[in-house]
This record gives structure tokens, sequence and C-alpha cells, in this order.
């Protein structure tokens, strides 16, 4: 157990530094982030109405050091939880989006420089890389256009 | 298990706007408080339309019990569980499309802060016209469960 916590612990911290450097995104070239917004929203809403929260309720034992049962607790999940968002998946997929990575931009790459945000989404080159928003949220730039 | 956590996230969020000291507006030099009003509620329409509630769901484990799932009570143990939140996963764009639609009229989004007491002083004060920016004689009231701007320097 202790091994299988200690893995599971470097693994959310390797999973966690590599979202430092990238992000995953459905993307579609040539998509408005309005458009794209829209597409987001709409097949958020198309999923919630297929599949609503089905809440189930699992009782479980509690025990105590000499292993005997001294009570129980409640476990509560939706089942309907992973299929709603395999829904969103399927419906951006309809809709032309494909799951892409954009690495984040780095200092070394931005070298004091400023860049204008992309309207459109660009064609997906080693020269595209996204930045933080201040206040949350994120932009795309081409590292080839500076101001 | 989930209806008595989405109460409490209505209560906190009821206690949170009760105690607000700050009030989100537009402004934009030269139009009246009723054209920025329907405009606002013209931009609120096509946000609702495009960006409808969708509420999902978040199953949040919190904690991992000795022998797996099924927990342990002792010494130096923990139990854990599972509890069911809910949110609406549209809101964020919806709030964006917004405002980016009162941009596109030509609107600021601004903050005002909202009336003191000491401000006040048991005085009444008229009701601001127009969609101003942020100013230090600018506060706002609740007027019949909604906020309206007053002027400071020009008690009634």
């Amino acid at each position: 157990m202790h091994r299988l916590i200690t893995f599971g612990t470097s693994l959310s911290l390797v999973l966690s530094l590599a979202a430092c450097t990238e992000f995953s995104t459905m993307y579609q070239v040539g998509k408005t982030k309005t458009e794209h917004n829209v597409d987001q929203a709409q097949c958020n809403r198309q999923a919630a109405d297929r599949f609503p929260p089905r809440i189930v309720t699992d009782w479980w034992p509690i025990y105590n050091a000499e292993g005997r049962v001294v009570g129980q607790r409640p476990e509560s999940y939706d089942i309907n939880e992973g299929p709603r968002y395999t829904e969103v998946r399927n419906c951006m997929n309809a809709r032309g989006y494909q799951r892409v990575t954009i690495p984040y931009c780095t200092d070394e790459q931005l070298a004091g420089r400023s860049f204008a945000p992309l309207t459109v989404a660009p064609t997906l080159t080693p020269n595209i890389c996204g930045l933080r928003k201040q206040g949350g949220g994120r932009v795309i730039i081409d590292l080839n256009k500076p101001l | 298990m989930f209806r008595s956590t989405m109460s409490l996230c209505l209560v906190a969020a009821l206690i949170a706007g009760c105690s607000s000291t700050s009030y989100q507006s537009f402004a934009k030099s030269g139009v009246s408080r009723n054209r920025m009003q329907q405009d606002a509620t013209a931009c609120q329409v096509e946000a609702n339309r495009l960006f409808p509630a969708a509420n999902f769901t978040t199953t949040i484990n919190n904690g991992w019990g000795y022998g797996g799932w099924a927990g342990y009570h002792g010494r130096g143990g923990y139990w854990g569980g599972a509890t069911v939140e809910s949110r609406d996963v549209n809101a964020s764009m919806r709030s964006e499309h917004r405002t980016d639609c009162m941009r596109v009229m030509g609107y600021v989004p601004v903050i005002h802060p909202v009336c003191t007491d000491d401000q006040l002083a048991g005085r009444n004060f008229a009701a601001v016209s127009g969609a101003p920016a942020p100013a230090p004689n600018l506060c706002a009231v609740r007027s019949n469960n909604t906020r309206v701007l007053v002027d400071l320097s020009k008690p009634l």
C-alpha cells in the first residue's frame, strides 16, 4: 500500500510538472475563440441533457485496528459523470475539433518581446505557443509575429 | 449529500451577495441608465442563448483509508468518503460573452463601491442617470432589489 501511495504521489508530481509546460484543448484550425466557446457550450449542454446527474450512494464498512467493523460511511458518486464527458468529446469531434497539446511559451522564447493574441486558431507549428492571462484563461500567440 | 452540498453552496452565495462591497456595471459616456440596462439585457439574452446552463457533477474523494476504499478507523488511520458537487460549466463563458458583447457596444466594464452607512448618513441622494466611470463621489445603493448609483455630492 505504501509503495502504491508513493507511486501515486510521484505520478501526480510528474503530471503537475507536465501541466506547467503545456496544456491540452479541443482545437480546430480557423475557429475564433467565440466560435470555439459556443461549440463547447452547446456540447456541454447537450451532454448535460443526455446524461443528467444520477447520484448513487454506497455504504462502506469502517474497521478498527483489530479489523473489526465499527461502523459505515457513505460514498456518493454520479454514475453519469464519465458518459457525460465522453458525450462532450464526441460532440466536439463531430463538430470538427480534435484534442491537441500546445506548449506554453518560455521566457527564452518571449525574450522580453510583446505579442498580440491570435484571434483565429492557427495551424499548429513550433512557433505557436500559449500564454497565461492574468486573472485566468490563456491566449495563443505566434512567436514569429512580435508587436 | 448532493442536496445538502447544493444547499450549503446556495447559502454561501447568498451570504456573499448580501455582504458584497462592490457593484459591477458598465460605463459609456453619453448614454442613459435605461439605455445601458437595455443593452445589458440584450447581451444577457444573447449570452443565455449561446451559453445555456449545463450542470456537470464532480465526485470529490475526501481521502483514502487503509485497505483501499473500505477505510480504516483507529490510531494512525483516517477515513475518507466521496461527495458529489455540481456546477454550471458554461457559467464563466456566459459571463465572458456578456462582457465581450457590451464591449462591442462601446461599454467598459467597471466596478463601483457600495455606499457605506457613514457615507449615506441617513440622507437620500438622487440616482445617477447615465452610465458613468467610477468617481470618488459615486457609489451604489440597493433600491427595489436592484443596485442604483448615487452621487454623494448631490443630496436631495
